[in-house]
């Protein structure tokens, strides 16, 4: 077969390489806000996922940590570092703090862990070789960077290290447990108590022991945390859904406009094969076609592009966390393959009204 | 997928115009761009319809190519009639039994020579190595052997239009229609054009019928008819001449 939608294409040349760079942005677009989403959705449960206690007991009614401010008796923690199961019981301070670098202030969720063997086991898992000394905090990224001097609540405090997880616009970092009492803890209250459990011991078990015996605190596992801290990066899905919708809108736009008006130049073509016997639904593949291979063009172009530019971009801008596996990429492959049916609709409908007859006259 | 041309029989007329009207508008501004046509045309014969401007060729032939709906009369090619016809079958005939040449020649620039032609069998569902080398056949034939990847762009009129021609034969159609094919052709050219035509005719009995302004055709074709306010006329009166409305030989 006489490959009739790909010539017509490649006969401009540059009108191609545009429709092709528009759904390529489009697909960039796509494909970098949709892995942000889940960038941050991933790298708010981080901390979670990575940390190696169980259990937190916390205010009923607490989510995430974050986004909340927890305060409970402080008094708690050494009977439940007795309770069956249960391996350490550590108090830990945390709350959203304005930290400043240089003049600069930003905004980070930071917490602080009592001193002990289970902390000390914590900060391994997380990667580090000890929790932070009093002066000292392990900073968040985007804040600072290892060796600067950060104020926290008129301390200065030494960034030994950095950490990337955390909600957006409220990154994790740590410090002291001392120095976080000092900064904005409360005398016979703690944020959290944070439980290890002994091996093979129950975390559901302990939390329910936990709360039969304190019904005024509540208990969070890992995956609670995990999930209620990506609810965090939920509250964002309605502007991301938006943002997703005027990309593929813009996409879909873009191929409809280059092949409609490609599809209103070639008319008299299009007359001539109705005259010749081409039947509509044939035609109509020719402007599918086309629409077909400008879009996933696009997206060939477009998907590494998002790769490349997400790389080269968090290197600069560490909170640009960006997270993409192959059911998103296919997503919007499919995404791309309704874009190009939805931008063959005004063409194929133009190609519908051209009258065959129109080739007999000069 | 092959699809099968319509069957025909070879005693019949290839084409016959009964009472064929078409008129367009209504009221004040109705006008009759064809009135009450009669025409047959045998195999093998090449029929000259001539006209002024406004005559109602153009339309007189779009309606026996099955593009333009007649509002009254019918066409039959073949022994089919074809007014009437669902727009499917309409594009079956089109497709097998009928070929165009047109005025300017409607080339698709983006194709080369011998995918113009392919396309055309292409659409008879026709395709691959056969389809190319039918085409190549056909435009070697033809005298395009040597520009089978050329783009039309790169043609001159006269190879534009040999290049339509064997576009038209492409499928083997008993009926060529050839809209003013020398109009845009010095006569150099115009008369090779008009030669390929009546060989095409003569030789492989094919029936064409040309529209055209063109005197000079007249010397190729076996009847000349002169339409006239949409009707067959005698052309020094003016007279309606129902005698060449019927398989009568025309004006020469």
């Amino acid at each position: 077969m006489v490959p009739i939608a790909r010539r017509n294409l490649l006969a401009e040349k540059l009108r191609l390489a545009i429709a092709i760079g528009g759904v390529a942005f489009a697909v960039f677009l796509i494909v970098t806000i949709q892995s942000l989403y889940y960038g941050f959705r991933s790298g708010a449960g981080d901390f979670a996922r990575q940390f190696p206690a169980s259990l937190w007991v916390v205010q009923p009614g607490i989510g995430d940590l974050a986004r909340s401010s927890s305060e409970i008796p402080a008094s708690l923690q050494p009977e439940i570092a007795q309770m069956p199961g249960v391996a350490a019981a550590v108090r830990a301070e945390g709350r959203l703090q304005r930290i400043s670098v240089d003049g600069h202030e930003d905004l980070s969720f930071v917490i602080g862990f009592e001193d002990g063997p289970a902390t000390m086991q914590a900060f391994r898992s997380l990667g580090y070789a000890q929790p932070p000394a009093r002066g000292e905090i392990i900073a968040h990224d985007s804040i600072a960077h290892r060796g600067q001097k950060v104020s926290l609540n008129g301390r200065q405090l030494s960034v030994i290290d950095t950490y990337a997880g955390g909600i957006p616009m409220a990154g994790y970092s740590f410090m002291n447990y001392e120095d976080a009492r000092d900064a904005f803890g409360l005398p016979g209250y703690v944020n959290y108590i944070v439980v290890y459990p002994l091996p093979g011991s129950s975390p559901q078990e302990i939390a329910a022991s936990i709360q039969a015996a304190h019904p005024d605190v509540s208990t969070l596992t890992n995956e609670q945390l995990v999930d209620f801290t990506g609810r965090a990066v939920d509250s964002f899905l309605p502007i991301i859904s938006v943002l997703l919708a005027i990309a593929f809108l813009v996409g879909a736009a873009i191929v409809s406009l280059i092949i409609y008006t490609a599809t209103v130049e070639k008319s008299r073509d299009y007359a001539v094969l109705k005259a010749l016997g081409a039947s509509n639904v044939r035609l109509y593949l020719v402007v599918l076609s086309q629409s077909f291979i400008v879009s996933v063009a696009g997206f060939v172009v477009g998907t590494p592009l998002s790769f490349l530019v997400a790389s080269v971009v968090h290197r600069t801008v560490p909170e640009f966390l960006t997270d993409t596996d192959w059911t998103s990429v296919a997503v919007v492959l499919a995404a791309v393959i309704s874009m190009s049916l939805i931008a063959a609709y005004l063409p194929a409908s133009r190609i519908a009204r051209i009258d065959p007859a129109t080739v007999f006259r000069a | 997928m092959q699809h099968e041309p319509p069957e025909t029989t070879p005693a019949q007329p290839i084409l016959v115009v009964r009472n064929l009207t078409r008129v367009f508008g209504a009221g004040r501004s109705q006008v009759v761009a064809v009135d009450h046509a009669h025409l047959t045309v045998e195999r093998g014969e090449i029929v000259l319809i001539m006209g002024p401007s406004g005559s109602g060729k153009t339309t007189l032939l779009t309606m026996i190519a099955g593009l333009l709906r007649p509002t009254e009369g019918t066409v039959e090619i073949a022994g089919r009639k074809i007014t009437g016809m669902s727009q499917s079958e309409l594009t079956q005939v089109r497709r097998h039994l009928v070929g165009f040449v047109f005025q300017t020649s409607n080339l698709l620039e983006s194709l080369t020579v011998c995918e113009n032609v392919e396309v055309s069998l292409n659409l008879a569902g026709k395709g691959g190595r056969a389809a190319k080398a039918t085409a190549e056949r056909i435009l070697t034939a033809l005298g395009m052997g040597q520009r089978l990847d050329f783009k039309p762009g790169a043609l001159s009129a006269g190879e534009k239009q040999r290049v339509s021609i064997a576009r038209a034969l492409a499928n083997d159609p008993q009926l060529v229609l050839a809209d003013e094919p020398t109009a845009n052709l010095d006569s150099v050219n115009g008369r090779e054009v008009l030669e390929l035509l009546s060989s095409i005719a003569k030789d492989q009995r094919r029936t064409v019928i040309i529209v055209s302004h063109d005197d000079r055709i007249s010397a190729f074709a076996d009847r000349v008819l002169w339409l006239e306010d949409g009707a067959f006329k005698d052309r020094l009166t003016g007279h309606p001449n129902p005698s060449l409305n019927a398989s009568s030989p025309g004006l020469h």
